[in-house]
């Protein structure tokens, strides 16, 4: 009853929310908080109780098809208390940031029906399951992106949805294979079909779609248009939850069924690699904080994904980066959470997002400052802050598969790929940092120091420190995400890890680097190449080539890249021709009956004037000979019968009339394909029973 | 069961005779007739009918009327659905002229409908076959413009045109057995190999066009210059469901499909089935008048309903009437709530509709049930029936299955570009100028607004737990393997 409970929930909120919002909407946000606040408060009791060993599971048989099954143990009991508190944290701040909004009631609904399919997908325990809820979630949450129903929010929304609608039918195809193949889709079924060959193609199928859902390179397109148009606190869960229930996927499809496939291990490697490497560099170039951050998460899944591949690779001693993973997944979790929020309240007040005209806007603000720059630690893998966890032990994850491997291999490449992506993090965020808390407005500094101290209300203000709290606890205390990491192993399928030495020199060292490239980029690329004259310069998708040439040569590829992927989805010769050109052909097949009724009618069925002549003079005489009978008739009935009341009428001209008169459609209709074919039918009819007479 | 078909036969041929004196006289009339007819269907539906021969021509050729599983399984949706349609027509057809016509005409389909479900070997079958396109044809040209009369002159040719080679494998057929319904099809005696695939495909082809076949399908979008009410109930459910249903017959109860499993002429069944779902769906994405659009799209859906037919598998057949049912629920829905907006504002093309979703939230809303449940998301209803349609697919040993499965997933993603393509403009776009300017809220009376919210309902229902229904499709199908 416990998971039913959890899931009945938001649908319930979500009917309440919307018949109290007649009613006025303090009610509405009141239901709306109450249940979010119940929500979490279920899932943090399902927590403890999993912690202590315990787990629930729920099963409905029959409903939708083929029953529903559900699962809450240490990972997805942690995962389902992370989404909770997210969701209750954004809807603190969601009335004072929606104040000016239009359509609040509709944003409510759908966040409450996503929550149910995020909900969902982190309680499932079969693949089916997953995939019901995951369509749930990614459907209920296009509102969120159109929220603001302008051109640029409807064209993000329309690439997303574009993208999980095509995502989602490439996992329900490698679902259907994993039935035929498996003939189950149980979480078990999938361990004990582990290393199984015939089993890579479902599993590449099935990740389509929860790579796209995270984020992951080449169909990531969607990310950095949908998260700057959303509202923050949807911006905050859509780069906090939602990537996340990709990631759960690959975790699943990585860790149970491919664990210790080196081919697919290294595929999902050059894909986190290009994330990581394409989403910072992305952020770097970006202007807009809420991109930037968007484009941050991109780079982050990208970790999580090296994690993952990592884990893959080194197979049942995977534990080390496969805790990484899982740990850089709730770390980045509660720094988006955090991150996102504090632009949403930059954005509250000023609906504004590019460094330019938000610089300065946090000077003398201690409470966003704080926020902003704990995330920032975090985030840049500051150690005794909790992004520097995750980070530490994916990298010890590559050293791991490279020492084993002996020698220089191109996993030392990796890491340095890996180190440098790090450095580049470090370097957006102290880009938008000193932008944001530094640096001084040019000519509006006096309105923005004005606002000191009125910016935000208190239930924002909690719900921004409630989440920034967290990130210097996680980072002071690695016990709390190793437990959580021993947690996960019975859903990883590996161990976690126990008293590890985070703070060794060996791994100081490779924070110490990438904070020095971090540096060092920030000096001589963001502040050289990317700030001139007081402006910062954006470069990316709609990077000008005619105005920086120094960038050029290193991101032409870049771009390209992009633009063909994100182009291909707007060529004319494949969205136009060859869909115009299919339609030709088949409606030439679909008319080819009336075309041949045409042709007919106007070759051998053509009625020409004289054969129609010849036709009327038969008619005449036949109408003759029979109308004579018939006035025969009715004079013998005249003189007999009805003799007192005698038929008046001269059959000849009756009949006669009637044929001329005749109705066009009925002559027609005897010269048209189907009445030969019914003609044709009928002669079979003849012929057969002749034959069978015979 | 005769009684239950003769009382909308009689009613709705006394109709014109009646002229009844108000609006409301008509309704209540029509409502009463439908409802009592549905009534003894559902009476005929729990009790059981015996085999009933009328008229005896020959030991092939005989007029006999009986009830097994399928056919209960299509009566209880035809009795279902029609007392709701009837009522949604009395307020559409407040708007058109000859409403006594229309609804005479309107009541004694429903009759031959019953008919046609009761009907017990392939003559029978045939004659109502082509008693449903006469009963129809008023329904189609009823607005006397040049496009219905084009659309019920192509009615004709094809309907008529086909029915000629349905026609002539049922004589053919006569030569080797009985003709008689049987579960597993009939026994064919010593009947070639050849002329039993040519003689399917006739078959085939021949009923199927009023499930629209692919190369036969043009003439269900032009239909949909009839009348709303006419495009929902016949030209989405009863209608089209008719050929689909009589398909069924052919495979699974005269040939039988253990005959034909395997066989060329299922190749060519296949391929059709295929063509029609990928050909339905693509033209739906093309089409910009929303009713056309989902003429369109009822093409393609048929396809669906066909590929299950003949995949010639026990779970083709049960995965065919659950999209069968699924699908009526849906596009009925969808109709409706098009037949609303074209009825209220006038519009009926897609840029047309943008922002009406704030004009009339409560049709947009039910359309967005329907539309989403189209798609195949879950937990709505199109998505139980295409799963149980792609695991059907999946039995199939080989290349086709997998065919099929891909032509699913395939018209999925367009059923998501042409339901979205009119959906999300409505809800996420400011209206136009025209639309602005219409003060307050204009959705429809209860009448129209009862039978869309029976539909959204029980599209959830059946996506939220569909195991009663494929339980009662299953024991009544039971017998076929």
């Amino acid at each position: 009853m416990y998971i039913e409970l959890m899931l009945a929930l938001p649908v319930l909120g979500a009917v309440a929310t919307c018949l109290a919002a007649r009613r006025g909407e303090r009610l509405r946000d009141r239901i709306y908080l109450t249940e979010l606040t119940l929500v979490f408060a279920l899932a943090l009791a399902g927590f403890v109780g999993c912690a202590r060993g315990g787990a629930f599971a729920a099963a409905l048989p029959g409903i939708c098809g083929m029953g529903l099954t559900f699962r809450m143990d240490g990972f997805r009991a942690l995962y389902a208390l992370v989404a909770s508190f997210m969701w209750l944290m954004t809807g603190l701040m969601s009335p004072e940031y929606f104040a000016h909004y239009e359509n609040r009631t509709r944003y409510y609904l759908f966040n409450q029906l996503t929550l149910l399919g995020t909900l969902g997908v982190f309680l499932s325990d079969d693949l089916y399951t997953c995939f019901v809820f995951f369509e749930i979630m990614s459907l209920a949450s296009y509102p969120w992106v159109a929220h603001d129903e302008n051109p640029g929010a409807m064209g993000a929304a329309g690439t997303y949805l574009a993208i999980a609608v095509f995502g989602g039918m490439v996992t329900l195809m490698g679902l259907f294979l994993t039935w035929q193949r498996l003939g189950a889709l149980n979480f078990d079924a999938l361990s004990a079909a582990q290393g199984r060959a015939d089993m890579i193609l479902p599993a590449a199928l099935i990740l389509v779609g929860f790579g796209a859902k995270a984020g992951l390179f080449p169909l990531y397109v969607w990310l950095p248009k949908a998260h700057p148009v959303a509202p923050a606190p949807a911006s905050a869960l859509l780069s906090g939850v939602l990537t996340k229930t990709g990631v759960f996927g690959m975790l699943l499809v990585c860790l149970r069924l491919m664990s210790g496939c080196v081919p697919f291990g290294n595929a999902m490697l050059a894909l986190g690699l290009i994330t990581m490497l394409l989403g910072a560099l992305l952020a770097l170039f970006s202007t807009n904080l809420k991109r930037i951050l968007a484009c941050s998460s991109m780079s982050q899944i990208g970790y999580i994904t090296v994690g993952v591949a990592m884990a893959t690779l080194l197979g049942e001693e995977g534990s080390v980066p496969a805790s990484g993973a899982v740990m850089h997944m709730v770390n980045h979790s509660m720094l988006k959470l955090t991150l996102f929020m504090a632009a949403g309240v930059v954005y509250m007040n000023l609906h504004k997002l590019e460094l330019d005209d938000i610089r300065g806007f946090g000077r003398g603000k201690p409470a966003l400052h704080a926020a902003f720059l704990l995330g920032a630690l975090g985030l840049a893998g500051v150690p005794l802050f909790n992004g520097y966890l995750g980070k530490t032990l994916i990298h010890e994850g590559i050293l791991e598969y490279a020492g084993e491997l002996g020698g220089f291999s191109v996993y030392n490449v990796c890491e340095w790929v890996f180190l440098f992506a790090a450095g580049i993090t470090t370097a957006y965020m102290l880009k938008i940092y000193v932008a944001l808390f530094w640096q001084r407005h040019p000519s509006r500094q006096a309105e923005y120091d004005g606002r000191n101290g009125g910016y935000m209300n208190r239930r924002t203000t909690f719900a921004l420190c409630a989440s920034m709290i967290v990130i210097p606890i996680l980072g002071l205390f690695p016990g709390i995400l190793e437990a959580a990491s021993r947690l996960s192993a019975s859903f990883t399928g590996v161990e976690g890890v126990r008293g590890v030495r985070f703070f060794s020199l060996e791994n100081l060292r490779g924070g110490g680097i990438s904070l020095l490239i971090g540096a060092l980029v920030y000096l001589f690329v963001v502040r050289k190449l990317l700030y001139r004259k007081g402006k910062y310069i954006a470069v990316g998708f709609e990077w000008n080539w005619r105005e920086s040439r120094a960038a050029r040569a290193a991101l032409r590829a870049v771009d390209a890249l992009c633009a063909a992927v994100d182009h291909a989805l707007e060529n004319p010769f494949l969205m136009e021709t060859v869909p115009d050109a299919a339609t030709v052909v088949a409606r030439i097949a679909s008319e080819a009956v009336d075309d041949a009724a045409r042709l007919m009618r106007s070759t051998a069925l053509r009625s020409s004037s004289a054969h129609s002549d010849r036709k009327h003079a038969a008619y005449r005489a036949f109408s003759h000979v029979v109308g004579s009978v018939l006035n025969g008739f009715a004079v013998l009935m005249n003189l007999t019968v009805l003799r007192g009341n005698p038929i008046q009428v001269d059959f000849t001209y009756v009949l006669a009339a009637r044929i001329y008169d005749k109705d066009p459609e009925l002559g027609r209709a005897t010269r048209t394909v189907s009445f030969g074919l019914l003609l044709f039918a009928a002669g079979l009819l003849v012929v057969l029973v002749y034959l069978i007479l015979l | 069961m005769l009684i239950a078909a003769l009382i909308p036969l009689l009613g709705g041929a006394a109709l014109p005779l009646l002229r009844p004196r108000s609006r409301k006289a008509r309704t209540v009339y029509v409502v009463g007739i439908t409802s009592i007819t549905s009534l003894l269907a559902l009476r005929l539906l729990l009790a059981g009918a015996a085999d009933v021969t009328v008229l005896s021509l020959s030991d092939a050729f005989r007029l006999t009327f009986g009830l097994d599983g399928l056919g209960r399984v299509f009566l209880a949706l035809i009795a279902f659905l029609w007392p709701l349609a009837a009522l949604y027509a009395t307020e559409y057809m407040e708007h058109e002229d000859r409403e006594d016509t229309f609804f005479a005409f309107y009541t004694m389909t429903y009759g031959v409908m019953v008919l046609f479900c009761c009907a017990r070997n392939i003559f029978t079958l045939y004659v109502l076959y082509e008693c449903i396109t006469m009963a129809t044809l008023p329904l189609v040209w009823h607005k006397r413009d040049v496009d219905s009369v084009r659309a019920a002159r192509a009615y004709v040719r094809y309907s008529i045109g086909s029915a000629a080679f349905a026609f002539s494998a049922m004589v053919v057929l006569s030569v080797y057995g009985s003709g008689d319904f049987a579960p597993g099809g009939i026994a064919l005696g010593e009947m070639p190999e050849l002329l039993r695939g040519v003689c399917f495909l006739a078959a085939f082809f021949g009923f199927g066009v009023k499930a629209a076949v692919f190369p036969l399908c043009a003439w269900l979008p032009r239909a949909s210059a009839a009348p709303t009410p006419v495009t929902a109930l016949l030209h989405a459910v009863a209608v089209v469901n008719a050929g689909v249903f009589s398909v069924l017959r052919m495979i699974y109860y005269i040939f039988g499909s253990d005959g034909l499993a395997g066989s060329w002429a299922q190749d060519i069944a296949l391929a059709a089935s295929v063509a029609t779902i990928i050909f339905g769906a693509v033209l739906a994405v093309r089409e910009t008048h929303v009713k056309r659009k989902l003429a369109w799209s009822t093409v393609s859906n048929l396809g669906y309903m066909l590929l299950g037919a003949s995949l010639m598998l026990g779970d083709g057949l049960r995965g065919s009437l659950l999209h069968m049912v699924c699908h009526s629920l849906m596009k009925m829905g969808l109709f409706s709530c098009i037949g609303a907006v074209m009825v209220q504002t006038g519009r009926s093309r897609v840029w047309e509709l943008r922002g009406l979703a704030r004009k009339m939230p409560a049709v947009f809303g039910f359309f967005a049930f329907g539309a989403v449940a189209l798609m195949g998301i879950p937990p709505l209803c199109g998505f139980v029936s295409k799963l149980a349609l792609a695991e059907a697919a999946l039995e199939l040993e080989g290349v086709w299955g997998w065919i099929g499965v891909g032509a699913l997933l395939l018209s999925t993603v367009l059923t998501a570009i042409y339901q979205l393509s009119v959906l999300l403009p409505a809800f996420f776009l400011p209206p136009d100028e025209g639309a602005a300017s219409i003060a307050g809220r204009c959705d429809p009376g209860w009448r129209m607004l009862l039978p869309m919210a029976v539909m959204a309902a029980a599209v959830l229902a059946v996506g939220v737990h569909p195991q009663p229904l494929i339980d009662a499709l299953t024991a009544a199908v039971g017998l076929v393997r």
